[in-house]
């Protein structure tokens, strides 16, 4: 029988344990000397040390790990991708990932049912198979169903709502234990509040999602002047399914990418790989000529127009979606009204340029549509998402603060995984559905045993 | 070097080093194979699970920068700094390796057993 350090001292104690094995160090051999595991998100911003990391099998044992831990806070997580704070706790972080793959399906409505710690990146070939396909997705598919919905994750198109508003129907594991099934029939008060929920009010273990039939993408990708795609956005998320523009720091030019729906049967497939060399390349530049605004500019905008390539891709929906980032990062990301986006883009990359901000990640800047969803960035109008980002290993405070107030000019929304500083009390004014959402809350989990500090911050909630 | 690479070096007169200060380095590595061989090690059935979920976006895609599963050239001089070290890079993650190699629920042993499958070999300490 092994033990673990936590049997060995909770069995006999820590005098006991130490005597029976020789003193601490026989104590770490005979436990095989497990580390101390920090969780720690993607870019390493996060960090906690929780009491333990639960991944449940299936949704009985889930019901049972809730029920037994009371008094304890209960933190979900996905693939640990949020750059808020949304997951650290001393108490447990419950992992669905063992919940995962297609449950069931409908030909007829384009409906399928998937367990919501399947990664985005594995359902795109189930989905296929059975003639289905995501309408949209962000451009990285690392998340997880779950985690995806619980931020209001969005790809991009001026014609197309977050992966939240796909949503017809969950099932939601509650503080109480207790198995709820809901969708826009049934506990439709509970269903619109979960679509987007921050994993506050329970833990959701699948999904029902509206699909479309399958289908195959063309994206072409392009250098232009940062201000010719500006004026010219309307006609461009006019004419495009998916269009966005990442706008390179310090220069004047930005990247466009345009992906649009194709009958092409030939497949050219994308580029393999990932981003680090471009983004090495704006690092190189930017270490090397930050202290000479004109020549790194200068630099910037001939490499990216004469000097980089970036091929078209013709395959399936979910191939050319998504893309693989092995570069780490914080992120900002703030909704601001569509018509605003470009406006609060130009201000963005001006603060940047006039006060020569350290930092080399081109900004995002991307459409969605609205949505009726209480807690949703998008709820009630079209919105532009403009991002900002901050290589992992660079202090991004500074940084942010002093772009975070644009957004609030333009009357944006921070993205809820993404890093802003927002209270409740800043935040209820942008969200007319708030209390809706703080109701159904509060009848779920009176107890906010969903609750970390973050949480109890941006819902107003005392500890 | 990447084309790209070699593009930028030659563009860069000013500064053509500092260009390069920081790309492509993902951790010492050596030549990548031609093809990867198969690892050596079989995985049990739950830990096949977290390979595919977690391991496998980075490990099973080329030119990722991270060192293809199987790929025992490419693993030996990390499994060099022993594993002590490739744990310590596991749990805090390391340059493009996300903490906990993105699992949220593994263990110490897991994390060893995943490795020992990736690079084809057995982990010392």
């Amino acid at each position: 029988m092994q033990f673990t350090r936590r049997e060995l001292i909770r069995t006999f104690g820590v005098a006991g344990a130490l005597g029976a094995f020789g003193g601490l160090p026989g104590l770490l051999r005979a436990a095989d000397r497990e580390r101390i595991v920090v969780w720690r998100n993607w870019s390493g911003g996060q960090s906690c040390i929780p009491a333990d990391r639960p991944a449940p099998a299936n949704e009985e044992e889930l019901a049972a790990l809730i029920r037994g831990s009371a008094g304890r806070v209960i933190r979900p997580v996905g693939s640990g991708h949020s750059f808020s704070p949304l997951v650290p706790t001393e108490g447990t972080i419950v992992s669905v990932a063992k919940m995962s793959g297609l449950i069931s399906h409908d030909n007829a409505s384009l409906q399928a049912e998937f367990w919501a710690g399947t990664p985005v990146s594995q359902m795109g070939g189930p989905l296929k198979e059975i003639g289905q396909a995501l309408p949209n997705m962000a451009d990285i598919d690392y998340q997880t169903l779950a985690g995806a919905i619980a931020t209001s994750t969005h790809g991009t198109g001026a014609k197309y709502g977050s992966y939240s508003s796909q949503v017809v129907g969950l099932r939601l594991v509650t503080a109480a234990g207790e198995i709820l099934d809901c969708d826009a029939h049934v506990h439709p008060e509970v269903f619109n509040a979960a679509r987007v929920s921050l994993g506050a009010l329970g833990i959701v273990s699948r999904v029902r999602l509206q699909n479309r039939n399958a289908f195959r993408l063309r994206s072409k990708n392009w250098v232009q002047d940062t201000e010719e795609l500006l004026e010219d956005m309307p006609r461009l998320i006019r004419e495009n399914d998916h269009f966005e523009i990442n706008s390179l720091l310090h220069s004047d030019v930005s990247v466009a990418s345009a992906l649009n729906e194709t009958q092409e049967t030939q497949t050219k497939p994308k580029e393999g790989g990932g981003d680090a060399d471009k983004v090495n390349m704006l690092e190189g530049v930017h270490t090397r000529y930050r202290n000479s605004p004109r020549i790194q500019a200068t630099l910037l905008n001939f490499i990216a127009r004469h000097l980089v390539s970036f091929p078209d891709a013709v395959d399936d929906s979910f191939k050319v979606f998504a893309n693989v980032r092995d570069v780490r990062f914080n992120e900002m990301e703030y909704e601001v009204p569509a018509e605003a986006g470009p406006a609060c883009l130009r201000e963005v990359l001006k603060k940047i340029r006039d006060q020569n901000l350290n930092s080399f990640i081109p900004t995002e800047f991307r459409y969605v549509k609205g949505d009726d969803i209480p807690l949703s960035m998008f709820q009630g109008r079209d919105t532009c998402a403009i991002s900002v980002h901050q290589y992992y290993d660079l202090d991004y405070h500074n940084f942010f603060a002093q772009i975070e107030p644009i957004f609030w000019k333009y009357d944006g929304r921070p993205h809820w995984g993404k890093l802003h500083t927002l209270n409740a009390r800043l935040l209820e004014p942008l969200y007319p559905k708030w209390k809706d959402f703080l109701a159904v809350r509060e009848a779920l989990d009176p107890g906010g045993r969903f609750l970390n500090a973050h949480l109890r911050s941006v819902f107003g909630v005392r500890g | 070097m990447h084309p790209f690479l070699r593009i930028i070096f030659l563009a860069c007169p000013l500064g053509a080093a500092a260009c390069l200060t920081a790309c492509g380095d993902h951790g010492p590595a050596g030549p990548p194979s031609a093809a990867a061989p198969p690892a050596a090690a079989v995985l049990s059935p739950e830990l096949q699970a977290v390979y595919d979920r977690s391991c496998k976006n980075c490990h099973a895609v080329p030119a990722s920068g991270a060192p293809r599963a199987g790929d025992a050239r490419a693993w030996a001089p990390r499994i060099a700094q022993g594993a002590d070290i490739l744990i310590e890079h596991t749990f805090s993650g390391y340059k493009s390796m996300p903490p906990l190699g993105a699992c949220m629920d593994c263990n110490e042993k897991q994390y060893r057993a995943l490795i020992e499958f990736m690079s084809g070999a057995s982990l010392k300490n």
